[in-house]
């Protein structure tokens, strides 16, 4: 059978930070925002919630929910947990797993869901409780996603497998603190607008350089925080969107890829080869689905900056940037919410300002694109924003999907 | 001091260490001249010793892992188990005898015995041993009867050292007896190296707290260990027939060809340092926590392997902070950290 259009119709996400109470609640939270953002009819919000709850119960055919499930407190059948708090016990779904990528790959799995034309609508949600484990049981997760037996037993975790893509960023191209530092400090000035980050206070220069060092040369505030959160999104297939809607949020295309876990197994440290590999694969389904995009039509990004060099690799690797002048690129200021001179990155905050709960933060993505390309992203609104890219890595670049958007009507081929 | 080791070995003249001064001090001027080494690092053990200077130690006096006849270990039987199967793995032995005592007291008579009856013996005591030491003149008898033929590590690591009754207390007596002018300041560039006793007793006393804290980490099983022993221990890895590409550590299929026609490469352990960084308490993994509190942030480093496959690895060894990128290093076992009470070893990067 022939692939269909696939469309964003709703979306929503928890306030991410710290969360008091059960994970399925966070799960709940984001579900039930989900719903008022359906598109509807209704004027007041209960009405919108139920209508789009009876759909939702009606349709929904299968659900994909990221989740490393951090803490490994509920590690087996989350989702049928989740969906059961919710009262949809009964649907087809599963627990997506690729660390850090986790969300970006549940929303690949929903978009192909609905073009197989297996469902009509499909689930994708993002959920992971990080803060509710004590400190040492936190490192110890933190420490999972890379290579155990050649990274981890070496003393990496994490923030020191990007350290060693930061040294060696610094010493290939002339990369400096300052460049990282600058990334933290935009993407802090995006999340002081967004009401559902988890820091919301600007920050400064000075600051990030004044940090203590993690691991050197990434200090403090070159990292994301350790964050609960949830997103919940739901895609429809052409025909039940435009019963929905007049002109849907189109997912254009979807990519991904995979290379070794292991960061120097790679065939570069400078780059993510799986970024431009995914890339490629999102513009190629774009092509295939009747779109017309290149990176250069892309308004609104919003990309993996797990860690400050993070988003200096991304920009080089999608193509924004030059390879080796992230750092002039973001210093230039051309990633600004306001620049025009590129696409605005991480207007949401970025996974530094607005937080990285490691499952939700590939769906939360979609979340900030979605409003974006609607026009309802309030004081953080891109002007005429209408072709949104979404990066999300797993781990120091194992796994990546690439999603594209584009408004109705745009980006047609 | 932290660790001692006694071993029978021809004096090298390049050691800036008078070996033949200090054994004078000891009074072991009648054996083959002996040196006296100690190791300063909280991830070296007896075991590291007798897998990486040990090795060298029984190349100087003309003997390999193959000449040897008998392993003699000394300690608990869960650490011992351990060290005997990597000794074996080491020293490319899988057939080589390997007796446990509980203590020293016990285990140097019978080594001496096992000597006389085959000529060759490598005793290695655990880190942490804190039974009964041999009193240093039955050391030093024995040395003088067997000088040329046998290698005597005696090591204590991991116990506080106190006067007395332990290996690491005989070891302080006979730091004590050495005079000031015949330790060597800070050449790094010998391998045997000595500390003074205060160091020593500080780093034997900071190494038994972190020893004794056992972390909560990544539980890496046995047999994960045991599986990649051979790349771990002796850097074996694998060139493909196919496409030349050098693999390590070794994979089922070439990443480059996908070929299954793998066969075993042997790397050189050595590299250059590629890519650095200094990890502190906050950014390194749970099991690393006790060895942080210890000795404060550590070295990793990715080293590009002289036949080019990368690696990752913690730095060790003298000289750690002024490594940078572009310098040669070499790889040495040493200890990452002890679960559930067995001692877990890889391969660090030191100066070359």
């Amino acid at each position: 059978m022939a692939a269909t259009r696939v469309a964003l119709v709703s979306a929503g996400m928890s306030r991410f930070g710290m969360h008091d109470g059960a994970t399925s609640g966070l799960f709940a939270s984001a579900f039930e925002r989900a719903l008022t953002t359906f598109p509807s009819d209704h004027e007041d919000e209960e009405s919108r919630r139920a209508a789009a709850y009876d759909l939702v119960r009606r349709e929904l055919g299968e659900a994909f929910v990221g989740s490393l499930a951090f803490g490994g407190s509920q590690m087996g059948n989350p989702a049928a947990l989740y969906l059961e708090h919710v009262g949809l016990a009964g649907v087809s779904a599963r627990r997506v797993e690729n660390a850090c990528a986790s969300g970006g790959f549940a929303l690949r799995d929903a978009v192909a869901a609905v073009a197989s034309g297996r469902t009509r609508l499909a689930m994708a949600a993002g959920i992971e409780r990080m803060n509710d484990v004590p400190d040492m049981h936190k490192r110890y997760w933190l420490g999972v996603s890379g290579d155990t037996e050649w990274e981890r037993l070496a003393g990496l975790t994490f923030p020191g497998v990007y350290a060693l893509m930061a040294d060696r960023h610094m010493h290939e191209f002339g990369t400096t603190r300052e460049d990282l530092a600058a990334v933290a400090v935009k993407n802090h000035a995006n999340g002081a607008l967004n009401p559902d980050a988890q820091f919301q206070k600007e920050t400064t220069l000075e600051k990030v350089l004044a940090a203590p060092m993690v691991c050197d040369p990434l200090g403090l505030f070159d990292c994301c925080g350790t964050t609960d959160g949830a997103a919940v999104v739901f895609v429809a297939a052409e025909s039940l969107a435009r019963e929905l809607v007049e002109r849907p949020v189109w997912i254009a295309g979807s990519g991904a890829a995979t290379d070794a876990l292991a960061v120097h197994d790679r065939a570069s440290m400078t780059e993510i080869p799986a970024t431009g590999r995914a890339l490629e694969r999102a513009l190629i389904d774009a092509g295939r689905a009747g779109f017309d995009i290149t990176p250069a039509d892309v308004d609104v990004a919003e990309l993996h900056d797990c860690f400050t060099i993070a988003e200096i690799l991304a920009v080089e690797d999608l193509g924004f940037a030059e390879k080796g002048a992230g750092g002039a690129y973001v210093r230039s200021g051309a990633t600004a919410r306001t620049s025009g001179a590129g696409p605005a990155v991480n207007s949401s905050g970025g996974l530094k300002a607005k937080g990285h709960p490691l499952g939700a933060t590939g769906v939360a993505q979609a979340v900030e694109v979605f409003h974006q390309l609607s026009r309802s992203a309030g004081k953080r609104q891109v002007p005429d924003a209408r072709v949104g890219l979404t990066h999300n890595v797993g781990g120091s670049g194992a796994t990546c999907a690439v999603h594209l958007f584009a408004r109705d009507g745009e980006a047609e081929a | 001091m932290s660790v001692g080791v006694l071993a029978a070995r021809r004096v090298r003249g390049s050691l800036r260490v008078d070996a033949r001064a200090l054994a004078a001090h000891l009074g072991l001027e009648d054996a083959a001249p002996a040196a006296l080494l100690a190791w300063t690092d909280i991830d070296e053990t007896a075991t590291t010793l007798a897998m990486d200077a040990g090795a060298a130690l029984l190349a100087d006096a003309g003997v390999t892992g193959h000449d040897l006849h008998a392993i003699v270990l000394v300690g608990a039987e869960a650490e011992m188990a351990e060290a005997a199967w990597i000794l074996r793995v080491a020293l490319e032995r899988d057939d080589i005898p390997v007796e446990r005592f509980p203590d020293a007291e016990s285990a140097l008579p019978a080594a001496m015995e096992r000597a006389r009856q085959t000529g060759t013996v490598l005793l290695v005591a655990a880190h942490g041993q804190t039974a009964t030491a041999p009193p240093v003149p039955a050391a030093t008898e024995f040395l003088a009867a067997e000088a040329e033929a046998v290698a005597v590590i005696v090591g204590a690591g991991g116990s506080a050292p106190s006067e007395g009754t332990t290996v690491g207390g005989v070891a302080t007596r006979l730091a004590a007896r050495v005079p000031a002018d015949a330790w060597p300041n800070g050449d790094e560039e010998v391998d045997a190296r000595l500390v003074d006793p205060p160091t020593a007793m500080a780093i034997a006393r900071a190494w038994a707290q972190a020893a004794g804290r056992e972390p909560r980490g990544a539980y890496v099983p046995p047999a994960a260990f045991r599986v990649h022993a051979a790349a771990r221990y002796r850097f074996e890895g694998q060139r493909c027939s196919e496409c030349e590409r050098l693999v390590f550590p070794p994979r089922e299929r070439c990443p480059t060809c996908g070929s299954l026609h793998l066969l075993p490469h042997r790397f050189v352990g050595r590299g250059t340092v590629f890519a650095l960084t200094r990890i502190s308490a906050g950014g390194a993994p749970s099991e690393f926590a006790p060895q942080g509190e210890a000795s404060g942030p550590y070295r990793v480093a990715i080293v590009a392997l002289e036949e080019g496959p990368r690696v990752a690895a913690m730095l060790t060894g003298p000289g750690v902070d002024a490594l940078r990128v572009g310098d040669p290093v070499r790889f040495v076992p040493r200890l990452l950290y002890v679960q559930e009470g067995v001692a877990r070893y890889s391969f660090k990067a030191r100066r070359a």
